[in-house]
């Protein structure tokens, strides 16, 4: 992650935007991989502003990989915080910029939780499951919005 | 915009700066060399 991923350009600016930067040395500070339960190197944590682990990363990712990660801890940290409006922007936004990623289906799930939440409409629930029907019809992230449509009387 | 990651490695200063900025943190563990 050193060697080519942190140096990037594009990660380089969406870190500096969007979090606080902290690096912990995995051989010395153990007291740390106790805290976040660390057994493995490259490891990221996304937390919130009082330290808790929201979501993490586990193994090396390229830069143009990475950067969906980076927008899917920073939607994660958002909703486990309940900012749902935020977090439902944040998962709209990684759906739309990344179509390609593995995390799109997971972001368009969200994103539907997330304007549920906010505005407790069901629409929003159908609308992701109708999203991952015609865009990911492989997804898991579509089965498990299937019971929705059930609950809403749709299926 | 910085060119390089500006990495904090001292808690206080993490935690200082994230309740005054109110961004999450991004925390990389890193095995050196």
């Amino acid at each position: 992650m050193g060697a080519v991923t942190y140096p990037d350009g594009k990660v380089v600016k969406y870190i500096s935007e969007h979090f606080i930067p902290w690096q912990v040395n995995f051989s010395t500070e153990t007291h740390m991989l106790r805290h976040y339960n660390v057994v493995w190197t490259p490891t990221v944590i996304f937390a919130d502003s009082d330290g808790g682990e929201q979501y993490r990363e586990t193994g090396y990712l390229p830069p143009h990989i990475f950067i969906a990660y980076l927008a899917m801890g920073r939607a994660q940290v958002a909703w486990k915080i309940h900012n749902y409006s935020e977090a439902g922007e944040l998962f709209d936004a990684l759906a739309s910029d990344y179509p390609e990623s593995s995390l799109a289906p997971e972001a368009l799930y969200f994103r539907g939780v997330c304007r549920h939440k906010a505005t407790e409409a069901d629409v929003h629930l159908f609308e992701a499951s109708s999203a991952l029907e015609r865009l990911y019809p492989e997804s898991d992230w579509l089965l498990r919005s299937r019971p929705w449509l059930k609950e809403l009387g749709l299926e | 915009m910085p060119k390089a990651i500006e990495w904090l490695t001292e808690e206080d200063d993490v935690l200082a700066q994230a309740k005054a900025s109110a961004r999450p943190l991004l925390v990389d563990f890193f095995k050196p060399g």
